[in-house]
């Protein structure tokens, strides 16, 4: 039921591929495409001297950061905070292996079982909380007025988009269920959503979702216009204003994990994966890689065209107007009398 | 069933391993860094001026639910006004309106087995 080779595989996938090595590496090559394409939409170059076209500075922060003097305020939590962070980090490494990324390393070795149960988005929707707990229990660990204000923030938007995201995630992974038997499996979902583009109706309610799902992620991501916990003008860095050296390392580095997960899952579960093209790798490679970097361009786009909102205003918008749609998208998706004779 | 428990804990094995490892690599980073920093860089400073660390939080009050209190307000504003009296009689009025509300709705489900 269980033989040698599952534990080992585990131990690799989750130390170097898809795990942290190979995460370390996406989210630098991400975060240079990031600050590039912001750069540019405000007339800048962006990052140009460290590394062929500056490709290695995100590297060389995050190393300038990880080096530095940590300092821990008096009265305030020091190596809890970093525990919390890198829980935070590991949970979303583990959401990673419940991806189809796992599957080329699975056929190269010849075996076709992967990371998947029935019913096991809610332990994916469970692990993607885990960011955002860590980050506000960092602010209110901290004994800062703005820092604790920061922290309450977090959690005040939690609310409006964390139902937002939950939603609209469920929304393909529920009409993939019902259309072809599966499961409620995150794995399952993501290997058969490019199906979904094939029927007009389900193809309306996944480009609803898609969207609604663009803006938690947003939101979950604190980038503008949804910023609001780490208001420079308020309330200095928000939760962060405390924190440097490692422990801002490991934030940075928790946000950039945070957003190549989230687009990764938008990747499989709105866009289809790989799709049309699952063979040869290189080909399913190149077509994911598009993929996402049209989920990082959009979310990348957002930020960099628009100003951040009020607290009460971006309650106020998901409240009002995203989460409506959210639901009635997922209703939509679960009223099996109307999907059932699609199938 | 089961196959949902493996999964789990594969998933928090895998997030405890990857979390180990983060956190080796911030006490390897920790222990090279510069050392022991002392005086003014340890107290709270808020508007250029220091901070008396009791002063340093916020009334629990503040903290979570003032934010959606003030947002959802129009929302719940007429039930309060016109539900929320105070008066015995109108608070035993929605006790048992909402009891029967909840009788009927059993009894509609088939009632009690």
């Amino acid at each position: 039921m269980f033989p040698l080779i599952e534990p080992l595989l585990l131990v690799f996938e989750t130390l170097v591929y898809p795990g942290l090595a190979f995460s370390l590496i996406v989210i630098l090559l991400t975060q240079w495409y990031v600050r590039k394409l912001y750069a540019r939409m405000q007339n800048r170059v962006g990052p140009l001297h460290t590394g062929p076209s500056g490709l290695l500075q995100p590297l060389a922060d995050f190393l300038k950061l990880m080096f530095k003097e940590d300092v821990a305020m008096i009265g305030g939590g020091d190596k809890l905070v970093a525990v919390l962070l890198t829980i935070a980090v590991g949970s979303l490494i583990a959401l990673l292996l419940m991806t189809p990324l796992t599957l080329p390393l699975r056929a190269l070795l010849g075996l076709h079982l992967v990371i998947n149960a029935p019913f096991d988005i809610i332990l994916a929707l469970y692990l993607l909380v885990w960011p955002t707990v860590a980050i506000a229990l960092a602010g209110l660990l901290s004994p800062n007025p703005f820092s604790i204000v920061g922290g309450s923030r977090v959690f005040s938007l939690t609310i409006a988009y964390e139902v937002v995201l939950a939603l609209s995630v469920l929304t393909p992974v529920a009409l993939i269920s019902l259309l072809h038997g599966g499961s409620y499996s995150l794995y399952e979902a993501s290997m058969l959503s490019w199906k979904l583009w094939l029927h007009p109706y389900t193809a309306a309610l996944t480009s609803i979702a898609l969207f609604t799902a663009l803006l938690g992620l947003q939101c979950k991501l604190l980038e503008k216009p949804f910023d609001i916990p780490e208001a420079e003008t308020e309330i200095v860095a928000g939760p962060f204003t405390e924190y440097s050296g490692p422990k801002l390392a490991l934030i940075l580095l928790l946000h950039d994990l945070e957003l190549y997960v989230g687009s990764a899952i938008i990747t499989f579960l709105f866009l289809g994966g790989p799709a049309p093209f699952f063979r040869p790798l290189w080909a399913a490679a190149l077509t994911f890689l598009v993929k996402y970097l049209a989920v990082i361009s959009v979310l990348t786009m957002i930020k960099a065209a628009v100003a951040r909102f009020r607290v009460d205003q971006a309650l106020g918008l998901f409240w009002r107007y995203v989460l409506p749609v959210a639901l009635i998208a997922l209703v939509l998706s679960i009223a099996s009398p109307v999907v059932a004779p699609l199938i | 069933m089961s196959e949902l428990l493996i999964e789990v804990l594969k998933a928090a094995s895998s997030m405890f391993l990857s979390a180990l490892v983060i956190l080796g690599l911030y006490l390897y980073a920790r222990s090279k860094a510069p050392k022991n920093p002392a005086g003014e860089k340890l107290k709270v400073y808020a508007c250029g001026e220091s901070y008396p660390l009791q002063k340093a939080s916020i009334a629990d009050a503040n903290l979570f639910v003032a934010i959606w209190k003030d947002v959802f307000k129009p929302y719940y504003r007429r039930i309060r006004e016109k539900g929320h009296t105070g008066v015995l009689s109108d608070w035993l009025m929605w006790m048992i309106l909402f009891l029967t509300m909840f009788f009927v709705l059993l009894l509609l489900m088939g009632g009690i087995p």
